[in-house]
């Protein structure tokens, strides 16, 4: 039990830690980090006793699935935010050359609000919205 | 009825899924309209039949209660439905006007945010919550960075990044949840925090999160630098829709699992009283109309939070009243902001004056709405804040009472700054070529008669705010149609 | 050399997954992250051109036909007066062969669309970066 707590600790620790960093490649590790922290404690909520096959009349003594179920559909929604955060970083880079969206705003931009006509498609590439209701159908 | 509940979250995200690959922009708000119209009607033909102070409850998939995922309404979350669907077409309607619809991920992402708000209103099962709730970010983040203009690009960062933040925060607290009470259906949490203190300590980490996604204060820092930098449409249609939904899942929360505990709502009306001082302060160093609009909507989430931390049933029916009209009237605001920013170029007050001259609609608009923000009579706002202070005296909870009540004289001030700014005084010398497209004003023209109606004929939405709040109190029949 | 003839077996394999996931260890997710994994791959040994014989169309039509088909499956039951999502096994005799056929085969059909064209555009949006 307490080797879990320490796992959960670190995974955070670490997380946390690369989440107050300013490029956003580093953050969106962090949220890796930090994901894997609460998939863990997700895990741990169902019980970390070794037990059977979650099958009715396999086993005398089964196992949870629903925290399976649930860790399942996390990784999964997390996989689209990291696809989503990742792009939004390609995209960074693109515009300051680095990936710290909290660098120099283009003069051009300062007064910028909405003229410009959104553009037809894809600037932001990898997360579109259609890919996250898919993931919640998973477990 | 009942088993036609999924179909208000599922019928707008099976359409924006077909909507992302159709080329035709006049077929997308075709279907768009469509799918609109059904979540919509779903809402209405639940406040219809839950007029007995019944629930209705599905069980997805045809498995047993408690394993299945429940699905239920009440009045109140039909209610929601009606208004998410109302404030989703206009703001659609708004976008087409503007000519701002030509990419497919417009349409696809605001089907996908309201079928995602209507997942969250209705759902009634914790960790489904969180999925909805990730749906409903995942397809605004997609909205905010449409176009991926730098500032839209930072704006997304800082919103997705306090966001995801916000998720873990959640996921952590179901998993305790389920770890100490062994179910994540809220019927089966019914009061279930006063029991135990791990669904307690759980249950607390959801509403932080909720918290997170409601902006409110001291959690409120991402709103009002992501918003003002979204497409003008998308800003009116997440005031309408995103940060409600954690306002909505809050009521539900903080009533089911907390059972309206004396010590929870103590803390939340502290809570509502600072996010009111602070937001409402907040807007006197900004200069552009969003950038204010976006601060007054941290403060008033505070006056919606009140109601749920005075608790009582009349606290909680001014908590629905004020939040049906509320959703109008921002929206309204936010689309006048962008009619203003198509015609003018800008929407900074600095290069805005005369417009009373120039757009008188556009100006008579912006009056109601604003009016009815700061609550003057006789519009809605007034009505919505008259009964929401009586319900803080009555339930001896003076302290906000009296707090909302000096908020509300500084949004007053807040909105004669825009008008002296904008509308008042002298037209620019150089203005910025704009854009005129006919029609902008009539998706905010409708939105504002809302206060007008509900100002003039409140009984109307106050016997279904009644029974809403009387619905969202009765706990106990919630939950035995959830878990039977 | 290696990866073209590892891509008929990633098909196979992600077929067989998608198969037994109803009452077996698999089901859709797993076979779109194995096909997926198949298709960067092919990225990998042939360049953004080599994975047209596995995504054949935009990924993100892909992707949107995979949820319509997960949905959709789930309306159907609605529409037959049974609760949203609600499953059905047929037992089918092929051939002399016992064959269970459930319906929620046809949801991880759509599921498995669904990843295979999130991964596809992952690789074609974010594949180029120098």
């Amino acid at each position: 039990m307490s080797a879990i707590a320490v796992v959960v600790g670190v995974l955070a620790a670490g997380g946390t830690y690369l989440i107050l960093q300013r490029g956003v490649v580093r953050i969106a590790l962090g949220f890796v980090l930090l994901g894997h922290a609460v998939n863990v404690v997700l895990l741990a909520s169902g019980g970390l006793q070794e037990r059977g096959v979650p099958i009715v009349g396999a086993s005398s003594d089964p196992a949870d699935p629903l925290p399976q179920a649930f860790v399942l559909t996390a990784i999964v929604i997390a996989f689209g935010m990291t696809a989503f955060l990742l792009a939004l970083a390609f995209r960074a880079g693109e515009l300051f050359g680095l990936d710290d969206t909290e660098g120099a705003i283009p003069p051009d931009e300062r007064v910028d609000r909405d003229l410009d006509e959104a553009e037809p498609d894809g600037n932001v590439r990898g997360g579109s919205e259609t890919q996250v209701p898919g993931s919640e159908e998973d477990p | 009825m009942s088993r036609f509940l999924p179909l208000a979250a599922a019928t707008p995200l099976l359409l924006a899924a077909a909507v992302a690959v159709v080329p035709a922009v006049v077929v997308r708000r075709v279907v768009a309209a469509a799918a609109i119209a059904t979540c919509g009607g779903i809402g209405v033909a639940a406040v219809g039949s839950t007029g007995d102070g019944g629930v209705l409850a599905t069980q997805l998939g045809g498995f047993p209660p408690p394993f299945a995922i429940a699905m239920a309404a009440d009045t109140f979350a039909g209610l929601m439905l009606v208004v998410f669907a109302l404030v989703t077409g206009l703001c659609l309607a708004f976008a087409g006007l503007r000519g701002h619809d030509g990419s497919p991920r417009a349409h696809a992402g605001a089907l996908a945010l309201l079928g995602a708000a209507a997942g969250a209103t209705l759902t009634a099962d914790l960790f489904n919550l969180f999925v909805w709730i990730e749906v409903l970010l995942l397809s605004s983040y997609v909205l905010i960075t449409i176009g991926g203009t730098a500032r839209r690009v930072r704006a997304g960062t800082i919103y997705v990044a306090t966001n995801l933040l916000g998720s873990s925060v959640f996921l952590a607290g179901v998993a305790l949840v389920y770890a100490t009470a062994g179910s994540v259906n809220l019927g089966v949490l019914r009061g279930a925090a006063a029991g135990s203190g791990g669904v307690a300590i759980g249950a607390t980490l959801v509403v932080v999160a909720l918290a997170v996604k409601s902006a409110l204060v001291p959690v409120h820092a991402w709103l009002p630098r992501s918003y003002p930098d979204a497409p003008t449409w998308v800003t009116a249609l997440f005031s309408g829709t995103l940060t409600k939904v954690g306002i909505v899942a809050l009521f539900r929360v903080v009533t089911v699992v907390f059972d309206g505990a004396a010590g929870v709502r103590e803390a939340i009306l502290i809570v509502a009283g600072v996010t009111m001082v602070v937001g409402v302060l907040g807007a006197v160093g900004q200069t552009s109309m969003r950038a204010i609009l976006s601060f007054h909507m941290v403060s008033q989430v505070g006056y919606l939070v009140m109601a749920l931390g005075i608790g009582t049933i009349a606290g909680l029916g001014a908590g629905v009243f004020f939040l049906v009209q509320y959703i109008a009237v921002k929206t309204a605001l936010f689309l006048v902001a962008g009619a203003v920013e198509s015609q003018e170029g800008s929407d900074d007050l600095e290069e805005l004056g005369g417009l009373v001259h120039k757009r008188p609609a556009l100006a008579a608009v912006f009056l109601i709405s604003a009016f009815a923000l700061a609550g003057v009579p006789p519009l809605s706002g007034f009505v919505a804040k008259v009964a929401l202070v009586r319900a803080a005296f009555d339930g001896a909870a003076y302290g906000i009472g009296a707090t909302a009540v000096a908020v509300s004289f500084l949004t007053l001030l807040s909105m004669v700054k825009i008008w002296n700014a904008a509308f008042w005084g002298s037209m620019p010398e150089e203005p910025i070529p704009g854009e005129p497209r006919a029609g902008l004003l009539v998706p905010a023209g409708v939105l504002a008669a809302v206060p007008i109606v509900l100002g003039l004929f409140a009984e109307s939405l106050w016997v279904v705010a009644d029974r809403a709040a009387r619905s969202l109190a009765d706990v106990v029949v919630y939950a035995s149609a959830v878990a039977p | 050399m290696a990866a073209r003839a590892l891509t008929p077996a990633v098909v196979v394999l992600a077929l067989f997954f998608l198969w037994r996931g109803h009452d077996a260890p698999g089901g859709g997710f797993i076979a779109g992250l194995v096909f997926g994994a198949g298709i960067v791959l092919r990225w990998l040994a042939f360049g953004p051109d080599g994975i047209g014989p596995l995504l054949p169309a935009p990924p993100s039509r892909v992707l949107a036909l995979g949820l319509v088909i997960a949905i959709g499956v789930g309306m159907v039951p609605v529409a037959v007066g049974e609760p949203f999502l609600s499953g059905a096994i047929w037992e089918l005799s092929v051939l002399g062969t016992e064959l269970k056929v459930a319906s929620s085969l046809v949801f991880d059909v759509g599921v498995t669309f669904v990843v295979v064209g999130m991964v596809g555009a992952f690789v074609r949006g974010m594949g180029s970066i120098r």
